[in-house]
């Protein structure tokens, strides 16, 4: 059935057994059926829900990284640069890979550089606790004034 | 059409340069970081050395999936935190020679 289509499409090709008009479509090919309005609606409503939501953005994989960023903060205000520098790196470093990723639209990536992130975050909360990462004396200038009696 | 040919002509040239580029940062980025680990600076500098070297693995996964744009700037700051890397752990042998042990 198949061949027997392709080689009467050939042979219309060839022009061997062509249409009388141009336009006219090939010999015992029915014509398409005509689309209404509201289907044409439906079509280019589907179309534009499609491209609304590629361009939309992964609240969840969002949310991940802003806490991300946001525990970093965190750990970095508890002195992790001093404690816990390795940590420190490698949460920062799949943060910026996490974001690299969602740019490329690869979700599961990110999400994965987001767990090694959070891993790492969570060890270096652990080792720059003030328990065990306390601040070294400061040194300062000249004494302070002694308070007033 | 000849006009035409040229541009098409280059496209595969373009595409074999950024694995070209690529390959020169990630062995300038690769050298600096074997220079940082021979000065010890996964102990005299941790931050910048480990920070360096998951540039480093992420520029070469970027560049096995072909994405050699986002490779080549990973392997940028590769190199350029192994160069911290580096001059820190100079400096703090400067300051106190042997006061970190090199591991082999």
């Amino acid at each position: 059935m198949l061949k027997r289509t392709i080689g009467r499409d050939a042979r219309w090709l060839r022009g061997a057994g062509a249409p009388s008009s141009p336009f006219a479509p090939p010999r015992g090919r029915r014509p398409l059926p005509a689309t209404g309005v509201k289907s044409r609606g439906a079509f280019i409503l589907t179309l534009a829900g499609l491209a609304l939501s590629g361009c939309a953005r992964n609240a969840p994989l969002d949310a991940r990284v802003d806490q991300l960023a946001a525990d970093l903060a965190e750990v970095e205000a508890l002195g992790a640069m001093r404690c816990a520098p390795r940590e420190l790196a490698i949460a920062q470093s799949q943060l910026e890979f996490a974001r690299l990723e969602r740019e490329q639209g690869d979700t599961a990536r990110s999400l994965a550089h987001l767990d090694v992130g959070d891993e790492n975050v969570r060890a270096a909360k652990l080792l720059a606790a003030p328990a065990l990462c306390a601040t070294p004396p400061e040194v300062t200038g000249p004494s302070a004034p002694p308070p007033a009696p | 059409m000849p006009r035409l040919q040229v541009p098409f002509a280059l496209v595969p040239l373009l595409f074999g340069c950024g694995s070209a580029v690529y390959a020169v940062r990630a062995t300038r980025a690769s050298d600096e970081l074997a220079r940082a680990e021979q000065l010890g600076a996964a102990r005299r500098a941790p931050y910048e050395y480990q920070f360096a070297l998951e540039h480093f693995e992420k520029a070469r996964s970027e560049a096995l999936e072909a994405d050699y744009g986002a490779a080549i700037r990973l392997a940028e700051v590769a190199r350029e935190y192994a160069h911290r890397a580096v001059l820190l752990a100079q400096r703090v042998e400067r300051a106190d020679p042997g006061g970190v042990s090199i591991t082999p």
